[in-house]
């Protein structure tokens, strides 16, 4: 493919350009597998200490600097520019590795729905955990939004030095900052209906980490929509209090390394609220959860005023083991204009207990469905509404300041002591424990409403089931490996996972309980409760510690891919916001750049570039930069026979496949052919495309091939080596003849078709990008031939795409080897592939 | 194997200590760690201990003086050295020092305990 910005012409030799371009494609493999390597460890298999992380970032950081080089040598230095992006990406790794809090990405304000995991120096972890909370659990957690840290910073900076609770208290308030809480409280006002007022609280960076901070913060309740503001500069003055100051200095922090954010939420009207610990704090062995409850706003509660306390059952159905009720004279009401105020209690109602045991069986069970997926003990606040409802206001990890070592049990005990199911089968992608009921998701399907904290078993680790594993306890499979995106996904959550089990989906039975030993590798029938307490007592360091933190956040910077269709106005220099963009970039930009040399100047200019014939209508052009075709002499016609490169033989063994081409004539709809014609000049402008031949650009393990068959463009990108961490396949596909619907219907077909075998898809309209990594070469030299059987099939699946039901039918008929039900038959080929 | 294999762990960045105990523990062995190399010597000097995993990189005394000190005074643990991706050199060696092998960080858990394992199993030249 060839996008609208053309080079000067290189006065390089091409021969050198080859190099500098054969040397881009090694620098790219290692370093993304570099990466990739990286993100394994934070499964928690793996030992790595501080040094590491230096020795990493240093590393990509020079793979990097070596990228620009090599591709502005490749396109007589266009694209200089990337520098100051790997620049960007290079100094906020810098200030990770510091510790300093992350200035560059952050906004004065932020929704929960835009919050992340790892975003805790931005938000504070108090945000980042109900966010969590709703992005993964069915739990009712109030909508709301963090004034981030870096308000905070600029308020510090305008209020000037020495700054302290009165200085904050008497700075005006920055526009700029007053202006986005104002916008965000009224977006949370359509948002949250019915809410009269607002609780704004602190959400500091570094607050319940190893340090709970808890009380040293001011929280504000039932403030009005006007003075969220004033609210803000409050708690944010909180944090400048003496007593804070000291809280600091006494654990070693300082006010330059934490930071500030704070939480505004819609009041929730509450009959009851208090707080719950799922395990009794005192008695870590007692099989209890702990509830301690107040009637109205339960503020008494954690301000250790009369509240009624509750022991339970962990054991459903969570019986009342004991409970205390206070003689209650007042409850915490919102007061009429703002603000709370105490109200007496009548004097009959004075002990009757704030909860009913159905109000607590409920509690329990919210509190141990939430503490199965966030995999450690919770400190949860509630509130229960008139209408019975409970309402999550904040969670956090338990903590258990002197709590004696938990006894390890040898797993030869363990395994005495219950039944094992699997051992020693399949990869662990990520560490923990997990327990719950077996939950089967059948082959390629979606399962949108999996069970918070079941275990999640299937056949293959497909990233389709990305949503899914949000929401186990654990996850098993029978194949796939812990490099792959759903791995990616395991670890970022925390998900106990073992991938390549072999036969989990035929040992396990729907239904049955078990429990996973994602550090030994073992499942055990039942829940071995060992395991599970031994896990909630400790939390995991690979959550905790200092290390994994960094890890995860230097990830952030430099793994995720945002500039994927390379049409689009943001693929440029600009648009790299991680490292890995920056790989995608230069790869596109060298390609494109040795491409449209050909375009202009063909063979004459282009000695090593040949046509391949293929005995298919596919007019086809192989550049060889070098190992890429057989030696010896040749004209400039070639057959499958000349080729040495690897992953083109396999693509031209699907490609050209006895029945992949031979197609019934196209029956187009004469509104769909009217469609099509007066698509031509518009398809051609979506991607810039001014594709003058359909081009290989080969080495000996490295294809990249753009097409342009009718009216669809295909970009297809392999390396395919013995070492599974060098390779990829990357499948870009847009466009396509007849209207917008069914080249949207077909691309996403193609999107869930490519899901199915193991790539990670991104569809966008009739774009389709998939990206499948680090597979062994036997899988990669199977999916080039079956990629060669989509290119031949898609080149007419759309003009049959009739309605969804069609297209499903076809795209199964294609996963499972035969060529479609209605395209079968035909005899004649349609030329239209000649570009 | 028979009776619980006594090993003393030494490496001064806590996650590492945090991390390998427990998996240790839960593969049967009596595990000590101790991220300051002075009381790990001391410990060395008051009790027995069938294998020694220690870091190399570290503040105040280093693994190499920690190996030398073993040497001279306490001849009974085999030792095992952890080092960073930069510095294989130093570990051969510190095999020269009498470490019976060592491990590259970053490891996998699993590797470390196989290690281990076969290092208490083979029988002393």
């Amino acid at each position: 493919m060839v996008w609208p910005f053309r080079s000067r012409p290189s006065r390089v030799d091409p021969q050198v350009r080859f190099e500098r371009f054969r040397d881009l494609l090694d620098l790219n493999a290692s370093l993304l597998r570099r990466i990739a390597e990286a993100e394994e460890m934070l499964g928690g298999e793996f030992v790595f200490d501080r040094q590491y992380l230096i020795d990493l970032a240093e590393e990509l950081s020079h793979g990097m600097d070596d990228v620009v080089v090599d591709l502005n040598a490749v396109c007589g230095n266009r694209y200089l520019s990337l520098t100051d992006a790997v620049e960007r990406v290079r100094s906020a790794i810098r200030a990770d590795l510091e510790g300093r809090p992350c200035s560059a990405d952050a906004e004065l304000v932020l929704p929960l729905s835009r919050i992340e995991a790892e975003m805790d120096c931005g938000v504070g972890a108090k945000a980042v955990r109900l966010a969590e909370l709703r992005r993964r659990l069915d739990v009712n957690v109030p909508p709301g939004f963090a004034v981030t840290v870096e308000a905070w910073r600029r308020f510090v900076e305008a209020a000037g030095p020495g700054v302290d609770a009165a200085k904050i208290l008497a700075t005006p308030i920055p526009r700029e900052i007053e202006r986005a809480i104002r916008r965000a409280t009224a977006e949370l006002a359509r948002e949250a209906r019915e809410a009269s007022g607002y609780a704004v609280r602190s959400s500091a960076y570094g607050e319940d980490g190893e340090r709970s901070f808890a009380g040293q913060f001011r929280t504000l309740l039932n403030v009005p929509a006007e003075g969220v503001p004033a609210a803000w500069r409050e708690v944010v003055a909180s944090f400048h209090a003496p007593a804070a100051e000291v809280y600091r200095k006494r654990h070693g922090l300082d006010a330059e390394t934490s930071g500030m954010a704070v939480l505004v939420l819609p009041m929730i009207e509450a009959r009851a609220a208090g707080v719950l610990y799922s395990l009794d704090p005192a008695f870590p062995d007692a099989d209890r959860i702990v509830v301690a409850a107040a009637p109205g706003l339960g503020l008494t509660a954690v301000e250790g005023g009369a509240v009624d306390r509750f022991d339970l059952s962990r054991e459903a159905p969570h019986p009342l083991l004991a409970r205390a009720i206070a003689e209650k004279r007042e409850r915490t009401v919102p007061a009429p204009g703002g603000g709370t105020r105490r109200e007496e209690i009548p004097e009959g109602e004075r002990r009757e207990p704030s909860l009913t045991e159905k109000d607590l069986a409920r509690l329990a069970r919210l509190a141990l469905r939430i503490e199965r997926v966030l995999r450690f003990a919770v400190d949860l606040e509630w509130a229960v509404d008139p209408e019975g409802t409970l309402h999550v206001l904040q969670v956090r990890p338990l903590l258990f300041p002197e709590h004696d070592p938990v006894p390890v049990v040898s797993v030869e005990e363990t395994r005495r002591r219950h039944r094992v199911l699997l051992e020693g089968e399949g990869e662990i992608a990520c560490r923990g424990i997990g327990a719950g009921e077996v939950v089967v998701v059948p082959a390629f399907e979606e399962c949108p409403r999996f069970p918070a904290g079941a275990i999640l078993v299937a056949r293959e680790a497909t990233p389709l089931l990305a949503p899914c594993v949000a929401r186990a306890g654990g996850v098993l499979t029978d194949s796939g490996g812990t490099a792959s995106h759903l791995g990616t996904v395991a670890r970022e959550f925390g998900v106990p996972a073992i991938f390549g089990t072999g036969r989990a989906t035929r040992v396990l039975a729907p239904g049955t309980v078990v429990t996973v030993d994602a550090e030994e590798g073992i499942v055990y029938e039942g829940e071995v409760r060992e395991l599970l307490r031994r896990q909630l007592l400790t939390p995991p360091p690979v959550e905790n510690s200092r290390e994994f933190r960094i890890l995860r956040k230097m990830l952030r910077r430099i793994a995720p891919l945002n500039l994927v269709d390379p049409s689009a106005r943001t693929f440029s220099p600009e648009g790299c916001r991680t490292y890995h963009d920056v790989l995608r970039f230069a790869h596109e930009k060298a390609v494109e750049s040795l491409t449209e040399a050909i375009g202009r100047h063909g063979r004459s200019r282009n000695p090593n570039l040949v046509r391949l014939e293929l005995g298919v209508p596919l007019d086809l052009y192989v550049l060889d930069t070098g190992g890429g075709l057989r030696p010896g002499p040749r004209g400039d016609r070639i057959t499958p026979a000349d080729l040495a490169c690897v992953p083109l033989k396999y693509l031209v063994e699907g490609l050209t496949e006895p029945g992949v081409w031979a197609r019934s004539p196209s029956d187009l709809d004469l509104r769909g052919f009217m469609s099509s014609a007066l698509r031509g000049a518009a398809v051609s402008s979506t991607v810039g495309g001014k594709v003058e031949r359909n081009v290989a650009v080969v080495t000996r393990d490295y294809v990249n091939l753009n097409l342009k068959l009718g009216y669809h463009f295909n970009v297809l990108n392999c390396r395919l080596r013995e070492d599974p961490g060098e390779n990829h396949l990357f499948f870009f596909f847009v466009g396509g003849v007849t209207e917008m619907e069914r080249r949207a219907r077909r691309a996403a077909l193609i999107g869930w078709l490519l899901s199915a075998r193991g790539y990670t898809v991104e569809t966008r309209g009739d774009l389709v990008v998939g990206r499948l990594a680090h597979v062994p070469a036997e899988k990669l030299a199977e999916e080039m031939r079956v990629a060669g059987r989509l290119i031949g099939f898609t080149r007419q699946l759309d003009v049959h795409l009739r309605s969804d039901e069609i297209a499903e039918e076809y795209m199964r008929a294609f996963l499972e080897g035969k060529t479609g039900p209605e395209i079968s038959s035909g005899e004649s080929a349609d030329a239209g592939g000649e570009a | 194997m028979t009776g619980r294999r006594r090993v003393l762990l030494l490496d001064d960045e806590r996650i590492v200590c945090d991390r390998l105990r427990p998996a240790l523990e839960k593969a049967g062995f009596h595990v000590e760690a101790f991220t300051d190399s002075r009381s790990a010597l001391d410990r060395l000097a008051e009790e027995r201990f069938d294998i020694l995993v220690t870091d190399l990189k570290m503040a105040g005394p280093d693994g190499m003086d920690v190996l030398a000190d073993v040497r001279e005074h306490s001849p009974d643990p085999r030792a095992i050295v952890i080092t960073g991706f930069a510095t294989v050199e130093t570990a051969k060696e510190a095999m020269r020092l009498g470490a019976v092998d060592f491990i590259a960080k970053p490891f996998r858990m699993r590797q470390l305990i196989d290690l281990i394992r076969k290092v208490a199993e083979t029988p002393e030249s």
